[in-house]
């Protein structure tokens, strides 16, 4: 008798119509029909040749093909007489020491960012994210990597609004004096100053788009992620909103910066307190699993949620909206992606986003 | 940056331990691991990392 023994790296996820097959050393993620899910949880259960005899005679072959599809890609193994013990199940615990780990700012002047420097550092944040509403110089870019030249930050992204001033000289004197920024976007840009090469400590891109700070959110392909810290993270918690602190242009504090509630001003208090308030973690742990729709995609573990926009049609017992993201064009009932925005479903939150926005 | 605690036991020497590959081609630029300076941990090897999730989501 053969045996068929799973990697522990290979995780599984179960949706309604496909399976996605995650290999977590590798960090690619795979789609698979459905029927191969219930293959590979019999096949914990029976010997190879146990499994394919259940079959009918047409199937045999199919299951044969399965069966080697799962040797190929070298998600399993065969053993003879037993499976081989030696590979227990990994836990996908998520343990982060930092309080917070993601700050998402959005700025006008720079000055913001020296007043939170102190509470960044106590709180542990890791990656600090900025969006400018106006066009940063090079000594902002400078200061602003200067402000964590010895910080726990452990990298920082910027968007910027493009301008004249951008240059080749203008990057090469960012790259010789910054070490933490480890991407720059420059936003509003018409025609790229110079041809991009993978030379500089960042990576870099110039966009036509008019990129808004209410852009944020999209769910596709180009976002997901597989690896086992962000997949770990995604069984256990919320995989946008966990650890992480928003602070709006007027210096909000809040759990992301397009979200309404507000737990105090920079002004008047400091990111500690903000995150002892109550109600600031409630989302921490909203995973995927719990959010309609969701729960039965495929894609639930690898992706990035978000509850800034949603689709507002459902909430839990306690109150929290645990609908759909707006910005998803994905239909784990059909496996299709479609535009979001032209769904006639989501055009009662499109429109009431859209009032709020004109609001603020 | 003042770091604190000095390393009593130095480590050893091992390069004379080491293989050698000349013909070996060289890392990508994007392999490069960057180092920083992070005085509440009392390192300078404080790894310049990218987040494993997408953080933003705006274009």
């Amino acid at each position: 008798m053969r045996y068929f023994n799973l990697f522990s790296n290979i995780l599984v996820t179960k949706g309604i119509r496909r399976i996605l097959i995650s290999d977590l050393q590798r960090n690619i993620s795979e789609l698979y029909p459905l029927e191969l899910y219930e293959m590979i949880e019999e096949l914990k259960k029976k010997s190879i040749e146990n499994l394919i005899s259940d079959y009918d005679d047409e199937s045999k072959e199919t299951a044969q093909e399965y069966l080697n599809i799962l040797l190929e890609k070298e998600y399993g193994f065969i053993t003879d007489k037993d499976w081989d013990r030696n590979f227990p199940p990994l836990s996908f615990g998520y343990h982060e020491p930092s309080v917070i780990t993601d700050i998402f700012l959005e700025i006008e002047n720079i000055d913001v960012i020296k007043k939170i420097s102190s509470s960044i550092e106590n709180l542990g944040g890791k990656h600090l994210t900025i969006y400018s509403t106006t066009s940063l110089t090079t000594e902002d870019f400078i200061k602003i990597d200067k402000i964590f030249k010895t910080s726990v930050l452990s990298g920082i992204e910027i968007f910027s609004l493009f301008h004249e001033d951008v240059d080749k000289l203008f990057i090469d004197t960012v790259h010789k004096n910054t070490k933490r920024i480890y991407q720059v976007t420059f936003y509003s840009c018409k025609r790229k100053p110079f041809k991009v090469k993978d030379e500089f400590r960042f990576s870099l891109y110039f966009t036509e788009e008019e990129v808004k700070i209410s852009s944020c959110g999209k769910v596709d392909l180009k976002y997901f992620n597989t690896n086992i810290s962000k997949v770990s993270e995604a069984i256990h918690h919320n995989s946008c909103l966990h650890k992480k602190i928003g602070i709006d242009i007027y210096g909000n504090i809040k759990n992301c910066p397009l979200m309404s509630e507000s737990f105090g001003n920079i002004n008047n208090s400091s990111l500690e307190e903000a995150v002892l308030k109550t109600g600031f973690k409630k989302y921490w742990n909203i995973t995927k699993d719990s959010i309609e729709v969701c729960r039965d995609c495929e894609f639930r573990y690898i992706c990035t949620d978000c509850r800034a926009y949603t689709e507002r049609t459902h909430k839990n017992n306690d109150g929290l909206d645990v609908s759909k993201p707006l910005k998803c064009g994905y239909d784990p009932y059909t496996g299709n992606w479609e535009a979001w925005s032209k769904n006639p479903l989501k055009q009662t939150a499109i429109h009431y986003y859209e009032q709020n926005n004109s609001k603020a | 940056m003042k770091i604190k605690i000095e390393e009593k036991n130095k480590l050893p020497l091992t390069f004379k331990h080491i293989e050698t590959f000349r013909h070996q081609k060289l890392k990508k630029l994007n392999d490069i691991i960057y180092v920083l300076d992070c005085e509440k941990y009392q390192t300078n090897f404080h790894i310049r990392e990218k987040p494993t999730k997408a953080l933003t989501r705006l274009i």
